[in-house]
């Protein structure tokens, strides 16, 4: 059930935290670093309202003007969740890797563009065949432990995965054949066939010691102890309070200069801020896109608006009926007309106070191989006009689920709101996520699901990911979450090439006829992707990122008194 | 939250004493002495008016609001109070005071019946266990005892974590919650009334054991019954309040109280009066329940005062 | 008096007993499949019949509840089902912050509340009663999420006076505090009121009265030291509504104590650590109980004899 859950939390993914950042060679990534150079500007800028590049502007200037000191050496971070567990195979989600992520390393990792970058792997090659890539490891690197890192500890990490199902480290090496140990500091990964996203999927496969992982109960030493080779130690921790850390004095690599780092759960908003204010926490994770407005003319606060690589869409199952039997969103005309009636600015504008983009296409620009559709311009006439042939012209009743949280009930009241229009009459249904987790895994003869609104990210930012388990017509839940029941022949088969290509310009090519198809399709309604937002004291320093405004805390530090 | 037991405590005690006092029966002469005294009592008079103004405002409330519940304007999001919207508009630009008048029948519906519900099968089994004891009583009593070991909205809480969240599940758990309450309660009124002289003679007489519970009994007990009933349903608004804003509770695209002040509390900042007037309203509601409820047991208690 | 607390102790067993019963029912009282409901409708069968397997759900019911009672006196309550920390671990580390929370209120609450009870009785009918009474009935009537959120918005984020989350040092006790203690002031500003109304019409101080004592000698030696007894047990049942209270007040504050534990289980369906907490909950409050009427057994001895 473990897995079962993390699973779960993954499609809430509000970003995924990755190891210690190192702004190196961008080369050392091959072809997609342009996109991922130019959709970072674009993003900055395209926001749909004027005040995220303003502050943007602003955050320079303010960092220049500001005096204010820390009253202290020692960092907090005011987050809204909890990780689930402090073990990086146990736990996946967003939250409980932004928290591991400081104790553990990955071989590679991503810069903020979205570029695969080295960390404990100085570099790394591929075969002609492209079943399989060589690491050479960086030397000298010791674990928390005092356990050195090597070539075996990255095979024992697999054996570990293999040993035990219940890991989500499973969804990382399913697709491996074996890791073979070339040299002390060489390590071979051998791959079943060709994958076009191992090289992303890597950046989740974290080290841990293998003598903590060789110990009876090693979860719940992993729950008490780091393990890892990361620039902090686990100090103390109240699960569901507070983690705190301390500085990795053996770190192997230019490290923090904070004497402590510690994350503290702070679920109220407003809460979250009143405590950047007053200095209690110095950086904030998120910050509610209402609140922006009451923190960004504070003259020590600086606002970081980053793009967003979650997706919000909302299925339509495909095969639901009406009770007299009709199939609406069958008829693609129903799919289309309800995009049509969907005011995806408006959107932006009321549920995301502006700092949300509209979609163009079915995942985030921000993603590798991203091809930019035509948008679904609002058009009430032509949706009227397509619901009027489909020969739905007076609307029907249809039930949408959703989280309970705040902001996606905000989210899905709002499309109630814009289906009104054309005599759609949604009724909102919000549930705990673990309820909605169980409706949306039911498979096709028992599913309940009719509309569901939801969001999804690929955490480890490939095309693949953002695509296969939401509209793969292998991926009916239970398989996946492909709610939509929507089953494309030639979506699924251009998927399926794609993988295993090793040719950058026939993925591209491939998967942008993938997006087209399912843009044209219209399985969902599309509503955009929100930005990230984090803000955090003048005096913080030497804060990273990653993708999806993640923040990396490698190398920060604290203008202190 | 702390409080709604304390009044169940409240009346659990000072019951035995009101008691004494008290004349068995309740008659028409009498309920005309009361009103008069009660009329005295200005703050419990007021707090009547307040109550039957929330009770036609159920009732018609809806039918009045200025603005549809739903009806959104995103051109006029989070506005605070002004001439046009009294109350400020929400998150989509709906207008707060209507969603008020549009939830009342809504909170108040599911707290009244709750109560109603609670109140009668807590009094059934109170009079049951006062009236025959022994192993009746010890069940019933043992089990308002497990009950009360889960203190105040813990109980609600801990049958909606069994139930699942909604509203109907709110209604189940606050019912649930408003029983041992009344089974104490009324125990301890039947004991008092048992041992009454007419009661001995409507047994002696031959009166069937049902006959003489709900003739004889259950009129005497009614006082108590009537005190704790109103001071109840205040515990049981900000019980189910409390549920709902826990999100427990009400479908938060319902306009119930407790869900409109959770939701707001994303907009602290921003726009208080989202947290402010929905909360003023229940704290106004109970307040009202309180006050009357207190006047009540003031009026039919000339002791204390 | 040892054989008074013996009684009980005694009488506290069974009580107990059926608390455990009703505990460890709740698991089974949900509906469905309690093993299918444990491992989630993904679980494969095998899944499902490994936790039965772990649960011991396959045992006769009795047994399962020896099972249950024998972990419980080791110490044992399973493992949460979300993060597979041992649950008593998960409850022993909330358990400080509830506790604080608890001191926090009762710090400064109950003095109050019997001042202001006290005064009132004292200046009866006077706009002092009047005005100590509304506040108390005010006091019961304000929902304490709502006095919480609106501590924070002129407290923390208008004036920045007082922290809103956390419990760092004395100073973000300050509000939560307030929200736990608004009630209990309440209750006992309206409890100590009618109780030393009551001791004021006994005999004995109409006849310190008669021989000519000064008024507030009377008021403090005699009325108010008989009252307080009748207060104190008031307190006991009071702190049951203080465990309850942190439950909102934990969620409105960010604290992690059992409250907050207890809204996320129940969000994540964690049952383990539910049951847990329902457990250490009702105990709490029975052994505070139990407390308190030694206590009061102390103070009066009269009632021990009954």
């Amino acid at each position: 059930m473990r897995r079962e859950s993390s699973e779960k939390m993954r499609k809430k993914i509000v970003s995924i935290a990755l190891a210690g950042a190192m702004v190196l060679s961008l080369a050392a990534c091959g072809g997609g670093d342009k996109a991922a150079e130019s959709t970072t500007a674009q993003a900055a800028g395209e926001t749909t309202t004027a005040d995220a590049a303003a502050v943007k502007e602003s955050k320079a200037a303010k960092q220049e003007a500001s005096t204010a000191k820390s009253p202290d050496n020692d960092i907090v971070i005011a987050l809204q969740a909890d990780a689930t567990h402090l073990d990086p195979h146990v736990s996946s989600n967003g939250v409980s890797n932004q928290i591991t992520n400081e104790m553990y390393e990955t071989l590679l990792t991503f810069d903020e563009d979205t570029n695969v970058v080295p960390l404990l792997a100085k570099e790394w090659s591929v075969s002609e065949d492209g079943k399989s890539y060589t690491f050479v490891l960086n030397e000298g690197i010791k674990f928390h432990d005092g356990e050195p890192f090597n070539a075996e500890s990255v095979r024992a990490v697999y054996d570990r995965g293999l040993k035990d199902s219940s890991l989500t480290l499973q969804r990382t090496i399913n697709a491996w054949e074996d890791v073979v140990v070339d040299s002390e500091y060489q390590v071979t990964i051998k791959l079943k066939e060709p994958n076009n996203t191992f090289i992303n999927k890597i950046t989740q496969f974290r080290i841990v010691s293998p003598k903590a992982m060789a110990m009876e109960n090693a979860s719940d030493y992993l729950a008490k102890n780091s393990a890892g080779t990361g620039p902090f130690v686990l100090s103390e921790r109240v699960d569901g309070g507070y983690t705190k850390m301390v500085r990795n004095e053996n770190y192997w690599q230019e490290g923090p200069s904070v004497d402590s780092l510690t994350f503290q759960v702070v679920p109220e908003d407003a809460a979250r801020i009143a405590m950047l204010q007053t200095g209690e926490a110095d950086v904030i994770f998120p910050v509610p896109t209402t609140d922006v407005s009451q923190i960004e003319n504070d003259p020590s606060i600086i606002i970081d608006v980053a793009p967003a690589t979650t997706y919000r869409y909302v299925t339509l199952n495909t095969e639901w009926a009406l009770p007299d039997g009709r199939k609406p969103f069958a008829d693609k005309r129903v799919r289309q007309a309800f995009n049509y009636a969907f005011d995806s600015e408006a959107y932006a504008k009321v549920v995301f106070n502006g700092y949300a983009k509209e979609p163009t296409s079915i995942f985030s620009d921000s993603i590798r191989f991203y091809a930019e559709q035509t948008p679904y311009k609002p058009d009430l006439e032509k949706a009227k006009a397509l619901m009027k042939e489909a020969g739905f012209e007076d609307g029907f009743d249809v039930e949408l689920i959703v989280d309970n949280t705040t902001i996606e009930q905000k989210g899905a009241v709002f499309v109630q709101q814009q289906l009104s229009q054309i005599n759609v009459n949604v009724k909102v249904l919000p549930n705990e996520s673990t309820a909605n987790a169980e409706k949306t895994s039911a498979p096709l003869e028992d599913t309940t699901v009719q509309m569901w609104y939801v969001n999804w990210a690929s955490g480890s930012y490939e095309a693949d990911g953002s695509m296969r388990n939401i509209l793969h017509g292998e991926k009916f839940p239970p398989e996946g979450y492909n709610t939509a029941f929507w089953n494309n022949e030639e979506f699924n088969q251009l998927l399926d090439d794609a993988l295993k290509m090793t040719d950058d310009a026939q993925i591209a090519e491939a998967y942008a006829k993938a997006q087209a198809i399912a843009w044209e399709e219209c399985p969902w309604i599309f509503l955009g992707n929100d930005n990230t937002i984090n803000a955090y004291k003048t005096y913080v320093t030497g804060l990273q990122y990653k993708p999806g405004g993640t923040m990396v805390f490698r190398t920060v530090g604290l203008d202190h008194e | 939250m702390p409080n709604t037991q304390n009044e169940q405590v409240k009346t659990d005690t000072s019951f035995e004493e009101n008691y004494i006092d008290e004349n068995v029966s309740v008659k028409t002469n009498k309920t005309k002495e009361f009103i008069k005294k009660f009329m005295k009592r200005k703050t419990a008079v007021a707090a009547f008016f307040v109550m039957c103004f929330l009770l036609l405002m159920a009732l018609f409330g809806p039918s009045l609001a200025p603005y549809a519940p739903e009806a959104y304007d995103y051109d006029n999001i989070l506005a605070g109070p002004s001439a046009s919207h009294l109350f400020g508009t929400d998150q989509y630009g709906r207008d707060i005071f209507s969603r008020i008048l549009a939830g009342t029948p809504l909170t108040l519906g599911v707290s009244l019946s709750s109560v109603i519900v609670g109140a009668a099968l807590g009094t059934v089994l109170g009079l049951l266990a006062g009236y025959y004891g022994g192993w009746i009583e010890m069940l019933v009593m043992r089990g308002a005892d497990v009950l009360f070991s889960f203190p105040d909205i813990l109980l609600a809480i801990a049958i909606v974590a069994l139930l699942g969240p909604g509203i109907v599940n709110v209604f189940i758990a606050v019912a649930v919650f408003t029983v041992p309450s009344f089974a104490r309660i009324m125990r301890s009124a039947t004991l008092a009334v048992k041992g009454s002289l007419y009661v001995e003679v409507a047994r002696s007489l031959g009166c069937k054991d049902g006959r003489i519970l709900f003739v004889h009994i259950f009129p005497g007990t009614l006082q108590s019954l009537i005190v704790n009933f109103t001071m109840r349903i205040g515990s049981a608004i900000m019980a189910a309040s409390s549920l709902s804003f826990l999100g427990f509770g009400a479908n938060i695209a319902d306009p119930e109280w407790g869900a409109m002040l959770s939701l707001g509390r994303s907009y602290l900042s921003t726009a208080p009066h989202m947290v402010y007037l929905p909360g003023l309203v229940i704290f106004i509601t109970v307040l009202a329940f309180n006050l009357f409820g207190d006047g009540l047991r003031d009026t039919l208690d000339p002791k204390i005062k | 008096m040892g054989r008074y607390i013996a009684r009980r102790l005694l009488e506290t067993i069974p009580l107990m007993l059926i608390i455990s019963i009703f505990v460890f029912m709740f698991i089974h009282l949900i509906p469905g499949d309690p093993a299918r409901t444990l491992a989630g409708v993904e679980a494969t069968p095998e899944e499902i019949e490994a936790i039965r397997e772990e649960f011991g759900l396959n045992d006769p019911l009795l047994k399962q509840y020896a099972d249950y009672m024998i972990g419980l006196f080791k110490g044992d309550m399973g493992r949460s089902l979300k993060s597979n920390i041992p649950v008593t671990e998960l409850i022993w580390s909330r358990f400080q912050f509830t506790i604080q929370l608890v001191c926090a209120g009762l710090v400064w609450a109950p003095f109050l509340g019997i001042f202001i009870g006290v005064m009132c009785a004292i200046k009866r009918g006077t706009w002092v009663d009047l005005g100590g009474m509304f506040l108390a009935i005010c006091g019961l009537s304000a929902p304490g999420f709502w006095l919480g959120l609106m501590g924070i918005q002129f407290f923390s984020v208008k004036m920045g006076m007082l922290p809103s989350a956390g419990l760092e040092s004395w100073k973000s006790l300050v509000l939560p505090s307030l929200v736990m203690g608004t009630g209990i002031m309440a209750t006992l500003a309206r409890y100590s009121r009618s109780s030393m109304l009551e001791t004021l019409r006994e005999d004995y101080v109409r006849t310190a009265r008669a021989k000519g004592q000064k008024e507030s000698i009377v008021m403090f030696r005699h009325a108010f030291k008989n009252s307080l007894i009748q207060v104190v047990t008031i307190l006991g049942l009071q702190i049951g509504g203080l465990l309850s209270g942190s439950v909102i007040t934990e969620n409105i504050f960010s604290i992690p104590g059992m409250g907050r534990l207890l809204v996320d289980s129940i969000s994540f369906r964690d049952y383990p650590v539910i049951q847990g907490l329902l457990m250490i909950f009702a105990l709490q409050y029975v052994l505070i109980n139990l407390v308190v009427d030694v206590l009061y057994g102390v103070i009066n001895p009269k009632i021990r004899l009954d």
